[in-house]
């Protein structure tokens, strides 16, 4: 996991009436970025650098903190606060205490941090009255039984308290560099998104012509995909917007119970639409209490079809049981080929058949 | 995408751009390397001009993604069109989709590329996208 240094300015967090913290803000990069060109700002008030190649340059993590400190201290006084730690998470909350957290070190130093720090008032409301009130005693909760309790969300929170994924979701502001790049002056170089994962001149035209259509158009416009685990093809790919951007792609999918092997649909409808599923006789198919066909499928109806299709070749059902709280979800995937070739995934719940992606 | 091979930290996503789609897709081609452009149903013919011109300025590759290729208003360099698909793999209630095997019909602009039909893995049994090998 990258090892990072966060830089925190509390009295910059909150926006006020006059915008004055962002432009502060945008100060405050501007000189870090004289020091770490490689400074990105996390949301209002929060940045974050890769600590390797300033600390080697500067003689280690606490020196890159102690030099950045002093640059700032014009600026900020001592409202600034730097931590380092492997990871987004465990450095945000690193730099709250002014700590440097060892390499290796960062599960180990969250295992004492309140479960307040993950920013989800439900989870840590339910974990509290399980008597888990500390990220160290969540991440040793059984992967399975947070999957059953508190679905992918859950797991991705368990994931962060146990150190096994560096950045908690909502931790950025996905609004903030397009903020910061909308201020008068030109925004400093690095606050413009650096990634296509090289520097080489093709990467920097790529990330130019990008950016500019996000100017030219609409800042949420140019997006980026990024996987992540998941049941359904639905949960698995994420668009964020282009700025908004941490470690893209890169992190690393542990197999997941439930998920149908690839490939995947490439399209994936956001709102599965209803299918009627028949077998030759024209009885309703649907999927019985031990998780099997109750007939033979014959043909299929979508909705947006005028006439039934021919199932020429299915597989399934494979059953997926989730938990939430004791009520049972009991739903199953069936993916179907239709006589004109089309393949498509779909998903019972609840006696009825969705069509949830195609395999365009 | 992804599972067959495409890297994603080096690849952006614009969605309905509406209106601006032919701004966007010119301005695209002034950086990236390779633009896939789905366009609307309407395609002006000065509008595809620009974009021809413009990724011939820039070396860079328009693929255009249309239900038939008469759609696009000028002549490609090279058009591809899938023919027929079969799904691998999957069975009368067993096994599940594995591999997709697409006849794909190549021809080039003015016949500069010999007309033919190519067998493609789309995806193969592995996931990745090639020629049927044994063609």
């Amino acid at each position: 996991m990258e090892r990072l240094i966060v830089l925190r300015c509390p009295s910059l967090a909150r926006e006020g009436q006059e915008g004055e913290e962002l432009r502060r803000f945008a100060e405050v990069l501007t000189t870090v970025v004289r020091r770490c060109p490689f400074v990105q700002p996390v949301r209002l008030g929060l940045a974050v650098l890769p600590a390797r190649a300033p600390s080697r340059f500067f003689g280690g993590e606490r020196a890159v903190c102690d030099l950045l400190t002093d640059d700032l201290s014009d600026l900020l006084g001592d409202k600034v606060s730097l931590g380092a730690a492997d990871g987004l998470f465990a450095a945000t909350l690193a730099a709250r205490g002014g700590l440097i957290v060892p390499a290796e070190g960062s599960a180990e130093f969250l295992a004492h941090l309140s479960m307040a720090t993950l920013r989800r008032p439900e989870l840590a409301a339910t974990c509290q009255r399980l008597g888990v009130s500390t990220l160290g005693r969540f991440a040793r909760l059984d992967v399975d039984r947070v999957i059953e309790r508190f679905g992918t969300e859950g797991v991705h929170c368990h994931r962060v308290a146990s150190g096994l994924e560096g950045e908690l979701d909502g931790l950025r502001d996905p609004t903030i560099q397009t903020r910061l790049a909308a201020l008068d002056e030109p925004p400093p170089l690095a606050v413009q998104p650096t990634f296509f994962g090289g520097t080489s001149l093709a990467t920097e035209r790529a990330q130019a012509a990008a950016w500019r259509v996000q100017r030219r158009f609409h800042p949420s416009m140019v997006q980026v995909a990024r996987l992540r685990a998941g049941h359904d093809p639905s949960e698995r790919a994420v668009l964020v917007p282009f700025a908004s951007i941490g470690d893209l792609g890169t992190e690393a999918l542990a197999p997941w119970p439930g998920q149908i092997p690839a490939p995947s649909p490439m399209t994936v409808l956001s709102t599965p639409e209803p299918v009627e599923l028949v077998d030759p006789a024209g009885t309703p198919v649907t999927v019985d209490g031990r998780g099997l066909l109750t007939g033979v499928p014959g043909q299929i109806h979508l909705a947006r079809s005028p006439r039934p299709d021919e199932v020429a070749a299915w597989a399934g059902p494979w059953p997926l049981t989730t938990r939430w709280w004791g009520d049972r979800r009991r739903r199953a995937r069936l993916q179907v080929v239709t006589s004109s070739g089309v393949a498509l995934l779909l998903g019972a719940e609840h006696g009825r058949w969705w069509m949830l992606g195609r395999y365009d | 995408m992804a599972e067959m091979g495409l890297d994603l930290r080096r690849a952006v996503f614009v969605s309905r751009p509406r209106a601006g789609w032919a701004d966007v897709a010119a301005e695209m081609l002034d950086g990236m390397e390779l633009v896939v452009l789905h366009p609307p149903d309407r395609i002006p013919h000065g509008a595809a001009r620009v974009l021809a011109a413009r990724a011939r300025e820039r070396r860079a590759a328009l693929v255009v993604i249309v239900d038939d290729p008469r759609r696009w208003p000028l002549p490609a360099e090279v058009t591809l069109e899938v023919e027929g698909s079969s799904w691998q793999g999957i069975g009368m209630g067993d096994g599940r989709l594995s591999a997709r095997r697409c006849e794909v019909s190549v021809r080039g602009r003015h016949g500069k590329v010999r007309e033919r039909i190519v067998p493609i893995w789309l995806p193969s049994p592995a996931g990745t996208v090639r020629v049927v090998s044994g063609s």
